[in-house]
């Protein structure tokens, strides 16, 4: 009975914290979770060790609803995340007020039932053992059933995420992918530079820090834009002699983060530069080109684009 | 096609070099060693080749390798035979238990997914772009090393990672990802074959189980970082150096040596290659044996130092294996600052103690169920084994923090650096007395 208290204890607070936020057990009974579960696991061990039998070590009921839980919890774990995945991120919590990802927990507990159920456990030397010795060895193999599940239950919420793209879009393109990886706002600028710069051309890009992760990384951004030579330029000058360093151009560049560094803020360049055209990057791949000359001006927002200089 | 032959050819050649070594292990084990021995050591001849002037291209890489399986084959022509006469007999597939299908059955899921996940998705990671599959491109784009060199940010990194990205674009291939999956996989084949030398296949399917569902070990095998291998190298030297020294083998010793050595190969910054030769030094000094410290630096040297003397003479002596010593020394020695020990402390805690999270605790469990005998346990020494990196990192990380400013504020980098910890965990729980008992066919 003492199992079967822990093991509806470990369920309802599992359920309680998939209705509300990882934790909530803790901030309110100043148990975690984790606790109640690894006491379930040791405790279910340690009576399967002890050699009780089956059928005591569950009432009947339980014994009969364990395969529609099992299913209905296997299904619900599938399906949440699916339908999360064709939505937007959080499409489930804003409309069932459940977390996906903790359904984990009450769907392992209820697997657990069948593993000490069905499986034998007469692999494990338990003859000729004193009761502290199956104490101390029920406490480690609960502990790896714990351990186990734990990293599952990370795999299940943190790394399958690119799973649900890949059945999503099986035959996505390679700028497909870098879009998802890389950010979209990134990796369309980085096409636009590509489409409107020559590969031998020497390009002025931002500083290095927030909110220019990205484009003001020279070594990030050359594995986009090589063979392009790339030269950092500081925030409110160019920092170096743009006509004997022969700079072809300077990226116009608001900022993919809206974090920030160093004391910079977003737009950039911060300085005024004699051009020979602006090329504005509008929405996907278009642009808008004006022959003049750059002015820094502060009240305009969101600039992405290129400014070709007259290096001869 | 091309780039599954170039993969075969250097699991080929990863076999002919294990084989040499003659080492007894399982099968499964020699299959994943053969692959990370390919990768490490034709990556390293990629390089020495490229210092006497071969230029990183197919014909030359194939050349290398070609060359150096017809010299192993003359070396190994019997015991290649035997080999795949022992794989033969894994076709007979032994009956398993019930749990032991659903581990396995867990094992090939997660396999298959990184594999998919590593084929699907093109590298996007950060510091492989800025760096290791940037030189990599570069290297199989100009066939050279120069054009990565003028454009700066390129040393403080060995060439293992980059050479084996390398190698695949010069095979043809546009995304090397999957290589990461292909160590993962070999680690868990090694793996398998180290605790199974010891325990029974369930207690080993379970410790392969735990150390691939591992979060950050799965993880890295999606992504083109060094942390993943250097783990492998770095944990099978330390366990074959065990295996060393409970079964005596030399051979032990000279894997040992070769997978430290490859695991500089990979990282040269961190010094936990210290712990090792600090082991075997010890052996030295206690039984007065210099043939097994001779041996062991014969493998190991060569590959520790040929990176760190190039390094050192195009980049500057800072990057010298004798220079960061003495750096590391003299920081030391100017008296220690019990102020940032505990900075240290709380900032290892934060970021990487905590990380290991269960799978520490459980090995304090460990410690603690056989405290009494703790000393007389075979497996004492990769506790001192552990100890010692421990200290290291402890170490390590003093001393760096004098040294670079922002030490702080790289927490993720650390946690990546101490990933190796987590197998050795494993490695240290599941050889336990205890545990074995737990697990014992008797």
């Amino acid at each position: 009975m003492l199992f079967l208290f822990f093991w509806l204890l470990a369920l309802f607070f599992s359920l309680l914290e998939t209705f509300t936020y990882s934790g909530f057990v803790a901030k309110h009974l100043f148990l975690t979770l984790d606790l109640f579960l690894f006491l379930t696991f040791w405790l279910g061990l340690f009576l399967k060790l002890t050699n009780i039998k089956s059928n005591s070590l569950l009432p009947k009921i339980l014994l009969i609803l364990r395969w529609p839980m099992f299913l209905l919890l296997s299904f619900l774990a599938i399906f949440f995340p699916l339908i999360e995945a064709l939505h937007f991120s959080n499409y489930v919590y804003s409309n069932y007020h459940l977390h996906p990802s903790g359904l984990f927990w009450p769907w392992f507990l209820v697997a657990f039932l069948f593993f000490i159920n069905s499986f034998s456990l007469s692999v494990f030397t338990v003859k000729h053992l004193y009761l502290k010795d199956i104490i101390k060895m029920s406490f480690v193999l609960g502990f790896f059933i714990f351990l186990l599940a734990g990293n599952l239950f990370d795999l299940s919420r943190d790394k399958m995420r690119g799973a649900l793209y890949i059945l999503r879009h099986p035959f996505a393109s390679y700028d497909d992918k870098m879009r998802v990886s890389a950010g979209e706002l990134f990796y369309n600028y980085i096409l636009f530079i590509k489409e409107n710069t020559s590969e031998n051309s020497k390009i002025l890009i931002p500083p290095q820090g927030y909110p220019w992760p990205q484009t003001g990384n020279k070594a990030y951004l050359q594995y986009f834009l090589y063979p392009r030579h790339l030269l950092n330029g500081q925030e409110k000058e160019a920092g170096v002699d743009l006509k004997k360093e022969k700079i072809d151009y300077v990226l116009l560049a608001w900022g993919e983060s809206t974090q920030l560094q160093y004391g910079f803020t977003n737009g950039w360049p911060k300085f005024n530069l004699e051009a020979q055209r602006i090329i504005y990057k509008l929405d996907g791949l278009d642009k808008k080109i004006t022959q003049s000359d750059y002015r820094y001006d502060p009240e305009q927002k969101n600039l992405w684009g290129l400014i070709e200089l007259d290096n001869q | 096609m091309l780039v599954f032959l170039g993969i075969l050819l250097t699991v080929i050649f990863g076999l002919l070099v294990s084989l040499v070594i003659s080492i007894k292990i399982h099968p499964l084990e020699r299959l994943g060693l053969s692959y990370v021995l390919g990768v490490g050591l034709l990556t390293f001849l990629m390089f020495i080749g490229y210092l006497v002037g071969l230029k990183f291209t197919l014909a030359n890489t194939l050349i290398i390798l070609l060359v150096s399986i017809i010299l192993l084959l003359i070396l190994t022509g019997k015991s290649l035979k035997s080999y795949f006469y022992e794989l033969k007999t894994l076709r007979k597939f032994p009956k398993l238990s019930p749990l032991e299908k659903l581990i396995i059955f867990i094992l090939v899921g997660l396999l298959i997914y990184s594999f998919i996940y590593s084929l699907y998705w093109p590298v996007a990671d950060w510091d492989a772009l800025a760096l290791y599959d940037f030189r990599a491109k570069l290297f199989a784009y100009t066939g050279g090393m120069e054009e990565g060199i003028n454009r700066g940010y390129f040393f403080g990194y060995p060439l293992l990672i980059s050479l084996a990205d390398a190698w695949i674009y010069l095979l043809g291939g546009d995304n090397p990802k999957f290589v990461y999956s292909l160590f993962f996989f070999a680690f868990a084949l090694m793996f398998y074959g180290a605790i199974r030398r010891i325990g029974s296949r369930k207690m080993a399917l379970l410790a392969v189980l735990l150390l691939v569902t591992t979060p950050s070990i799965f993880a890295h095998s999606m992504i083109v970082y060094t942390n993943l291998p250097y783990t492998i190298y770095l944990v099978m030297g330390a366990i074959y150096l065990y295996f060393w020294l409970v079964r005596k083998e030399v051979r032990y010793l000279a894997l040992s040596g070769l997978m430290t050595g490859l695991s500089t190969w990979t990282r040269s910054t961190e010094p936990f290659w210290l712990t090792n030769l600090i082991i075997v030094f010890a052996f030295f000094l206690y039984k007065r044996k210099p043939l097994a410290i001779l041996l062991y630096l014969l493998f190991f040297l060569p590959i520790q130092q040929a990176w760190k003397i190039y390094e050192s003479q195009m980049a500057g002596k800072v990057f010298s294996t004798a220079s960061q010593i003495s750096v590391s020394l003299s920081t030391v020695l100017t008296g220690i600052d019990f102020d940032r020990v505990q900075q240290v402390l709380g900032y290892l805690y934060q970021n990487v103690i905590s990380s290991w999270y269960l799978i520490f605790i459980l090995f304090l469990v460990i410690i603690f169920l056989q405290i009494k005998n703790l000393f007389h346990q075979k497996n004492f020494i990769f506790l001192i084994i552990i100890s010692l990196n421990f200290l290291l990192l402890l170490v390590g990380t003093y001393i760096f923090s004098f040294h670079y400013s922002v030490w702080e504020r790289i927490p993720g980098s650390a946690e990546r650096m101490s990933m190796f910890f987590l197998p050795m965990f494993l490695f240290y729980i599941f050889t336990s007395d205890f545990v074995k008992r737990v697990f014992s066919e008797k």
